[in-house]
């Protein structure tokens, strides 16, 4: 079914008019099961682990697969040669990709817009505005999908002056501050949005403060590896504050992943992530395999209805906590787990660097 | 005498009580010091006076200040670095690791006070030290490895220890070889198998029984993991999860310790050999030895030391040294390598010392 244009659009308008719980965990159980039938790892997995399908009956109960399977497995719900869209992750913990395959990009398309337009910074934006993105073009980089989900913006929100700074994996530091000072100089708002490191490049440079003008916003992702998170998100957004004129509650985070179709947002440095009604977070305790309990740091685990070409439910190695507990529930995302040493090596490379600054 | 007027005699002296209440140093009394200094410079007294060699005289110069870059997952490494500085009558700066320095701080605590007194921690990282030392042993990944080289002088001495491989290679096994098994286990189970000592997989023949294996090491697994093996940490936990899960996507057998974490066994029928996670998951994979220097070949110079049954096969020993591994010893003994071990490859001692000759 997922395979028709038509059905796909109704589909996203099905998800979007979801209401509650019960609304969620019957649209999640028709995925799954529909996933279950036509996607042939994620239909292994489940057979490996013993899975009933008719005993699932709430999103909570829909087995996840672990992000690392994604790079080994082809997980994708139509036939291999229909893909149409291929995104790889960056690999850069592991050097391996994962790799996840679309038949078409409209529900990404679909849900990216909605996402950003009801939880992120372009909720109340009414018209056009220059958009400014510290990432690859989607045409200079076509496997990612940050890219992508930047030229959907670009395409449906962005004015005259908007365009993609990185060049063949290098900063144009120049001509970012030249496009951003012509905005600014404008006098209307402007959107700045690229990765945290990206970001942290532009704090690290020489470039001049800049006053950007009121409804200005920034928009980070891609997090802050290891340890310390707070702390360091902190240190960014006061150093990005400054630097650009904007007020913490103007920085945004998206978290999203290359093996979803939907983002969660938060703003300033404290701001909760949220997801959009067709996306929900629970968080798990791997100690004990069950939900972590309110306060307590968890794993995030996805369920994505917008993600239907691929495998609905992901469970990542990020750590996030909820204060309260429920459904749709804003979670603090703390981070990726620090990545085990290999044999032998506690010591890493950026242990010497972060200290020796 | 720069070293506080001791000798190495002296220090011996010092350090023998230490080794008694370290075992894990692999060196038991005074006398074992005396041996491995004996073995590795010619003679215990090679650093303080001049012994013949050949036509002339020679003398062992020891650096005089040891920068160490301690590790943090296995606290015994670090150990084993400030004993070798503290032999050779060296200033030691060790610069501690962001977790696990409560272990090494211990271990000065232990040391008699002259050699205590020698020993000075650092908490960051600062290029000024690491280049007024003499000489640098680092343990870390390989691009730390570089990285610590790049800021070295090229007067220094540098030892350095990167990453390295470990695994265990039984042959051709029933199951029912209990005292092998358990032997296995302690090699998997200690320093919660993250050190580079650390078997991270066991290989069997082709034709070994793989659930019948399977099943012996998870008996002796059970045995042999303490009830408190640190899994409740969340990078812990996660990371046996995940490796679970894998496990299962890809239809392998798991064996795992009962609503707890403290061990897991893969039936692996994938004979590449692939990083493992540590925390006492092990995967068991068959391989014949033809397939085994297939499956290994990619790992050529990188594998730190093989537990194998013993006697040693000779096929073994030429497989293995084909393969460039470090070190050969029997199963059990994986984390317990003598003193006089080549670690690396590389002897511990005498690296460290410059010789000075005197003719005529």
């Amino acid at each position: 079914m997922f395979a028709v244009k038509k059905f796909r659009t109704e589909w996203m308008g099905r998800i979007a008019a979801i209401r509650g719980e019960g609304d969620f965990d019957r649209l999640a159980v028709e995925l799954f099961l529909w996933q279950a039938k036509h996607n042939g790892a994620y239909r292994a997995y489940l057979r490996n682990l013993g899975v009933l399908l008719h005993t699932v009956l709430s999103w909570r109960e829909i087995p996840a697969v672990p992000q690392e399977l994604f790079k080994r497995k082809a997980l994708f719900s139509h036939r291999l040669q229909a893909a149409r869209y291929l995104y790889l992750t960056s690999g850069t913990t592991t050097g391996k990709s994962g790799r996840n395959r679309l038949l078409d990009i409209d529900l990404y398309r679909a849900g990216a817009l909605a996402a950003v337009e009801k939880l992120g910074p372009f909720a109340n934006k009414t018209g056009p505005l220059p958009l400014l993105f510290l990432t690859p073009s989607p045409q200079q980089q076509p496997h990612s999908s940050l890219s992508a989900m930047f030229g959907f913006f670009k395409q449906r929100w962005g004015a005259a002056g908007s365009g993609f700074f990185v060049e063949e994996g290098v900063l144009q530091l120049g001509r970012f501050l030249r496009a951003l000072e012509k905005a600014a100089a404008a006098g209307k708002p402007v959107g700045v949005l690229g990765t945290a490191f990206s970001f942290v490049h532009l704090i690290d440079s020489a470039a001049p403060r800049i006053k950007l003008p009121p409804g200005s916003f920034l928009l980070e992702t891609g997090g802050f590896k290891g340890r310390s998170r707070t702390v360091e998100k902190a240190e960014l957004y006061r150093a990005l504050s400054a630097r650009l004129g904007v007020p913490a509650s103007a920085i945004w985070n998206e978290y999203g992943m290359t093996e979803l179709s939907s983002q969660a947002y938060a703003h300033g440095v404290k701001g909760g992530h949220r997801t959009p009604p067709w996306a929900q977070v629970s968080l798990l305790d791997p100690v004990t395999g069950l939900e972590a309990a309110a306060g307590q740091p968890g794993l995030v685990r996805w369920v994505d209805l917008a993600n239907v070409d691929g495998v609905l439910a992901l469970e990542t190695q990020d750590l996030a906590v909820r204060a309260k507990p429920g459904f749709g529930q804003p979670f603090q995302l703390i981070g990726r787990l620090p990545q085990l040493p290999k044999r032998g090596c506690s010591l890493d490379a950026e242990e010497l660097k972060v200290e020796t600054a | 005498m720069r070293d506080m007027e001791l000798t190495t005699r002296q220090r011996i002296g010092l350090l023998g009580p230490v080794v008694k209440e370290f075992p894990e140093l692999g060196l038991r009394n005074r006398q074992e010091l005396a041996e491995w200094v004996a073995l590795e410079l010619g003679s215990v007294d090679a650093l303080d006076r001049w012994t013949k060699r050949g036509p002339h005289f020679t003398r062992a110069r020891a650096p005089r200040s040891i920068y160490h870059l301690a590790p943090g997952n296995v606290a015994v490494a670090a150990w084993q670095s400030i004993l070798i500085g503290s032999l050779l009558g060296a200033e030691n700066r060790v610069k501690l690791p962001r977790a696990g320095s409560e272990a090494i701080r211990h271990f000065v605590r232990r040391l008699p006070s002259p050699l205590r007194q020698r020993v000075k921690f650092e908490t960051a990282f600062r290029p000024a030290a690491l280049q007024a030392a003499e000489a640098v042993i680092a343990f870390g990944r390989d691009e730390t490895i570089r990285e610590i080289r790049r800021q070295l002088l090229p007067k220094q001495v540098f030892l350095s220890y990167g990453h390295r491989v470990s695994l265990l290679w039984l042959g051709r096994v029933t199951g029912k070889e209990t005292v092998l098994f358990r032997a296995a286990a302690r090699d998997i189970a200690l320093y919660d198998q993250l050190g580079c000592l650390s078997p991270q997989a066991v290989y069997i023949d082709a034709g070994s029984n793989l659930d019948a294996v399977g099943a012996a090491l998870a008996a002796a697994l059970e045995q042999e993991v303490p009830d408190d093996a640190a899994t409740n940490r969340l990078e812990a936990a996660a990371a046996i999860r995940q490796a679970r899960q894998l496990a299962r996507a890809s239809g392998a057998r798991i064996w795992e310790s009962d609503e707890t974490l403290r061990w897991t066994v893969i039936a692996d029928p994938d004979p590449a050999f692939r990083e493992g996670c540590g925390y006492r998951v092990i995967p068991v994979r068959k391989a014949s030895r033809t397939q085994l220097r297939k499956v290994l070949a990619p790992l050529r110079g990188m594998i730190s030391t093989v537990g194998l049954r013993m006697p040693l096969e000779r096929a073994d020993e030429e497989l293995f040294w084909e393969l460039e591994a470090q070190r050969l010893c029997p199963v059990g003994e994986c984390q317990h390598p003598p003193a006089s071990w080549h670690h690396d490859g590389r002897p511990r001692l005498s690296d460290l010392v410059k010789w000075v000759d005197r003719e005529g």
